[in-house]
């Protein structure tokens, strides 16, 4: 477990003194997927560093195995750091060393024999599917492999916790997906406790089970990914939440359609399709839909559909409040 | 025009050999104690290693002083210090001494600045592993640093052997000081020809050893 318990980190800059991290409390499971989103700036990527201790608290404690980590002497804290691994934003593999000595660096560190050390890295390259790029450098890499390449680097020494900094800002979307699949299959085959910062919530959205969003260094939100992306609380959540979930109706369509134009979100098994059918019966209106969608959250439904209401001006007004009871959220973004 | 090359050749094989052991033993000493001086100025400056500004500045403010001073001058300055240490005053071992210390000077920025250059992020990632700074300097940064660090050796080499032909001031000998010698003082131009061809040789040669030895230990842009 990974408990950050009152964590503040200031530092210095330009005779600035900067409050990164302020107060931080919070606690990470073990087979966690745990997701950290903010802006830039939010004080996301000094709160990762401290679980390794890259980054030196100011005030707190970070507990990693009920272990203290700020308090770590050097050689306890570089025992600590090969038990912790750590993937990059711009992979940062070096750039003189092939494939297999980039790993070998790493288990050389945690004092693996020399025989051991080739199947080990045969294994990881097996895993991450780069088996044949052993001894290739990471300049004829892709995105993608260098970072599979860091991923296997990180794993290497038998890890169970993996920190990700921005693991996929760097990538295209194909290769962010086939990224966040192999994460998950390293959180589901090993156990390895997942922590992963990043300002795309979608990253969120596919693979993790519990998040916290920060601004301005504070924790603003948490809790499982699920409620917090279908209910926000805060407002700097709500329109972090809104700004991806959002559409904007082509001006082509306002231009013709006549009455209201509803946002429905509806969770999980919420059958939409009868509740429009029955309330367009009941009414006496018709529905005119926009533009639907299903998102994945956490592995569970979250459907979002726009509909335009066409009938009488009282029929509408009733079916928005029938609808708002039956929906897990009806709002109307635009009328005539 | 050629006759007084024969009749000196000699001196121009014994001249070519001194050049040679001068810019050899004070570019060894400038790698390898200028390098430790890169390391250090380099270890001081990061929050990663050995931060310390004291240390930084004082070992910057010599390094610029020994820089700033003419060879000429900083020769005159040293040969009493050759004479403790190599036992005289003249000749190739004597100007070795202040030919080392001017390299060590000039070799320890060049090599601070091919550390610098390495991807702080390669730094990072290596600590995050959990490795040692000495192993990180030894194993991931003078790595990552060695096609610079290559050609930083080539531009200092060729430096070195620029200062060399000075010299002759002190009795060092050397290519340059048979060119001043007999091609300028006694006017055998041909003589002074073949001392500037012959460095012309040496400096392309130096030049393409070290640009091909660079480019084999480059696997960035590859």
């Amino acid at each position: 477990m990974i408990d950050f318990q009152n964590v503040s980190v200031t530092f210095k800059q330009n005779r600035k003194t900067v409050e990164a991290v302020r107060n931080v409390s919070f606690q990470i499971n073990d087979g966690d997927i745990f997701g950290i989103v903010g802006g830039s700036g939010a004080g996301k990527s000094t709160l990762l560093r401290t679980i390794n201790q890259l980054q030196k608290v100011s005030e707190g404690n970070v507990i990693v195995d009920s272990k203290a980590v700020n308090n770590l002497k050097s050689t306890e804290l570089r025992l600590l750091r090969q038990n912790v691994g750590m993937i990059f934003q711009h992979f940062n593999l070096a750039e003189n060393k092939t494939v297999y000595q980039n790993i070998e660096f790493v288990l050389k560190v945690a004092g693996w024999k020399k025989n051991k050390i080739q199947s080990r890295i045969s294994e990881l390259l097996e895993f991450v599917k780069l088996s044949d790029k052993a001894d290739t450098y990471p300049s004829k890499l892709s995105g993608g492999q260098k970072q599979r390449v860091s991923i296997a680097r990180a794993l290497a020494n038998n890890t169970k916790i993996l920190l990700c900094d921005e693991p996929t800002s760097a990538l295209d979307a194909e290769t962010t997906s086939s990224v966040l699949e192999l994460l998950k299959k390293v959180n589901n085959d090993f156990g390895v406790t997942i922590v992963i910062i990043t300002h795309e919530l979608d990253v969120v959205k596919s693979i993790c089970n519990k998040v916290v969003v920060m601004s301005d260094g504070k924790v603003v939100e948490s809790g499982d990914v699920y409620s917090v992306f279908t209910n926000p609380q805060n407002d700097f959540t709500k329109q972090l939440i809104e700004h991806t979930n959002n559409f904007d109706i082509p001006a082509e369509i306002t231009d013709i359609i006549k009455g209201p134009v509803l946002k429905l979100t509806y969770l999980g098994d919420n059958a939409v399709e009868s509740i429009l059918s029955d309330t367009a019966k009941e009414y006496n209106i018709r529905y005119n839909i926009i533009h639907g969608k299903i998102e994945y959250i956490a592995s569970k439904p979250l459907g979002i559909l726009y509909v335009n209401i066409i009938g009488e001006d009282k029929n509408i007004k009733l079916v928005v409040s029938a609808l708002k009871e039956k929906t897990f959220s009806a709002e109307v973004i635009y009328n005539v | 025009m050629f006759e007084n090359i024969l009749s000196l050749r000699e001196d121009i094989l014994e001249a070519l050999l001194q050049t040679g052991f001068m810019v050899a033993v004070s570019l060894i000493t400038a790698v390898v104690i200028g390098g430790l001086f890169g390391i250090l100025l380099y270890t001081t400056s990061s929050s990663h290693f050995y931060k310390n500004e004291i240390v930084r500045k004082i070992t910057g403010l010599v390094l610029n002083i020994i820089r700033s001073v003419p060879f000429l001058i900083l020769m005159i300055l040293f040969l009493p210090l050759s004479k403790i240490i190599v036992g005289t005053k003249i000749g190739p071992e004597a100007v070795v001494v202040p030919l080392s210390i001017a390299s060590i000077a000039f070799f320890a920025r060049l090599a601070e600045a091919s550390l610098s250059d390495v991807n702080n992020g390669i730094i990072e990632a290596a600590f995050s592993s959990g490795a040692s700074k000495s192993r990180i300097i030894f194993s991931i940064l003078i790595p990552e640093a060695l096609p610079s660090i290559i050609r930083n050796i080539t531009v200092t080499a060729i430096s070195v052997l620029g200062f060399s032909a000075m010299a002759g001031l002190v009795g060092g000998g050397g290519l340059g000081d048979l060119a001043y010698r007999y091609g300028y003082q006694r006017y055998q131009t041909d003589i002074m020809l073949v001392c500037v061809i012959m460095l012309v040789v040496i400096v392309q040669l130096i030049q393409w050893i070290g640009d091909a030895v660079a480019l084999k230990f480059d696997k960035k842009y590859q």
